[in-house]
């Protein structure tokens, strides 16, 4: 980890050096100090959420709602509607842990994870976020894409507005500036919510899917497909990442672990919701040719919701799309830049200039912008990135799962706050789950691709 | 690491005669102290092998994933 430019203090005197990404977390600090000292709890809960809000909605992306959609038109309501915000609380298990985690030591998930269990976990680790999360932002990019297109505009300007996003965003120089205004933008995933109502549901189906019933028909490689994808779009790598480093980064303690715990609850049940919102909406379409409807390629889902519902229910959508995509664009940078700076030992913090964390910043742009070059790629398969991208991510992802938990009973970092029995049981679950679905699902797949069962 | 009292003053940045700062952090939030790595966590055997289990899975599991989607272009 390097430092910032200005590094000022005063050793004869015992005062400890600060930097400017000192003064900065120092100051948002102050406010949180300032709030708990005069008792307003809303304003305190003002200025601690964000990280939480952010992984949640931040994986609320543009495949995960396509995919929530695509359940809607081609399966209907049954399973998924109390399937989602189960798939929410096993990812608020795991980013607890996370957000825990970077509380109480203040250090990110990459430079523990090499640190403590070597640097080629460390790499690995790394090497597995850096490329799902490319895969990832290539699909974000085909989101707009997708989105922009119901307004007859091109992929050009799709990867302009993403680009210029995260330009604008990394201008500030500051944690707190970037975090409210990705979040500001991460509230319209609610838009999703908005097309649900749009299309007026039938509450008694709704009603009633809560009973995991009827379950989807079809094979057992499209049930794994879509339980390891559905899985996928709730808990990711990524996830870990970015939770834990921007915790670190806004300068969460441990006195905050509480209204963290408020903070990553309030993002799942948002994201639950959000979900359910893009699966009803998809729903709409179910025996009016939705089934039929690959989302990507074209402007599948938004065009066909003006047919089934009205203009205003497929612009909603074409919106929220593009929000969809924006933001994940947004976060999954940052978190590629996190674990860049962390396992290089380079500055990595918002609250530091170009300058002093060149690294942190290149890889922030850099990486979205060699998706956005893919996605120009004339001819590039980006159905098949964008339909394989979360699936790829389940597979990977017990290896990010064990090391969380791994991290979160480690007593030596931890200390009083190490996870609980309870905790442990259910974080084991929710790995086995994982590791099997992934398992099940990659197994079927290469034994379908060379022949051995059908797909 | 619980959480601190306002701390002392510190003036940081080119504007600093001008701005006062109170340091609101931990000791051990400060950069120059998470510079200094942890120490590497001392496994045991079987912590070991199954962190090599774990390695395998998440190798052969990658590889069927991505030759699936290979075969499927």
């Amino acid at each position: 980890m390097g430092t910032s430019e200005a590094v000022v203090g005063s050793p004869l005197l015992g005062t400890p050096a600060l930097t400017d990404e000192d003064a900065a977390r120092s100051l948002d600090r102050s406010r949180v100090h300032e709030a708990r000292r005069e008792r307003r709890r809303w304003r305190l809960l003002w200025l601690l959420v964000g990280p939480g809000i952010l992984a949640m909605l931040g994986e609320n992306d543009g495949p995960s709602m396509i995919a929530y959609a695509s359940d809607g038109a081609q399966y209907g309501l049954g399973l998924f509607v109390p399937l989602i915000p189960l798939l929410f609380a096993m990812s608020f298990v795991v980013q607890e842990m996370s957000m825990r985690i970077g509380a109480v030591t203040h250090r990110g998930y990459g430079e523990l994870v090499l640190q403590r269990y070597g640097r080629a976990w460390g790499w690995f680790g790394a090497g597995d976020l850096c490329l799902t999360n490319l895969v990832t932002l290539v699909a974000e990019f085909v989101a707009i894409r997708v989105g922009l297109s119901y307004f007859h505009l091109s992929a050009g300007i799709a990867v302009a507005l993403g680009l210029t996003l995260v330009l604008f965003t990394l201008s500030g120089g500051r944690y707190w500036r970037w975090e409210r205004t990705v979040l500001g933008l991460a509230l319209f995933n609610g838009l999703f919510l908005l097309a649900a109502v749009l299309v007026h549901p039938d509450l008694g189906a709704l009603g009633r899917s809560l009973s995991f019933t009827p379950l989807p028909q079809g094979s057992l490689h499209t049930l794994l497909l879509l339980l390891a994808s559905t899985i996928g779009a709730t808990v990711t790598p990524w996830m870990i990442f970015f939770q834990q480093s921007a915790s670190a980064d806004k300068g969460m303690t441990p006195g905050d672990l509480r209204h963290g715990r408020y903070d990553t609850g309030l993002g799942a049940l948002l994201a639950a919701a959000f979900g359910i919102g893009a699966l009803v909406a998809g729903a709409a379409l179910i025996g009016h040719g939705g089934a039929g409807i690959q989302g990507f390629a074209g402007a599948g889902f938004p065009e066909a919701l003006r047919e089934v519902a009205g203009g205003a229910a497929g612009t909603v959508f074409a919106l929220g799309l593009i929000e969809a995509g924006a933001v994940a664009i947004l976060t999954i940078s940052a978190s590629t830049a996190y674990a860049a700076g962390e396992c290089v030992g380079a500055a990595h913090s918002f609250n530091t200039t170009p300058r002093s964390a060149a690294l942190f910043y290149t890889a922030n742009l850099g990486v979205a912008a060699l998706a956005a070059v893919v996605v120009l790629i004339p001819g590039a398969p980006l159905l098949s990135i964008a339909l394989n991208a979360n699936v790829l991510a389940t597979v990977l992802l017990p290896v990010s799962l064990v090391f969380v938990l791994m991290l979160a009973n480690d007593r030596e970092l931890m200390g009083r706050f190490a996870n609980t029995a309870r905790t442990n049981a259910i974080a084991l679950a929710v790995i086995v789950l994982v590791a099997v679905c992934g398992a099940a699902y990659g197994i079927d797949s290469f034994l379908a691709s060379v022949g051995v069962v059908s797909g | 690491m619980s959480a601190q009292p306002p701390g002392e003053e510190h003036v940081v940045g080119p504007d600093a005669p001008q701005r006062p700062l109170i340091a609101h952090l931990e000791p051990d939030q400060l950069v120059q102290e998470t510079l200094r790595p942890v120490p590497p966590a001392q496994l045991s055997r079987s912590s070991q092998a199954g962190l090599w289990a774990l390695r395998v899975f998440a190798i052969a599991m990658g590889a069927m994933v991505i030759y699936a989607f290979v075969d499927s272009l």
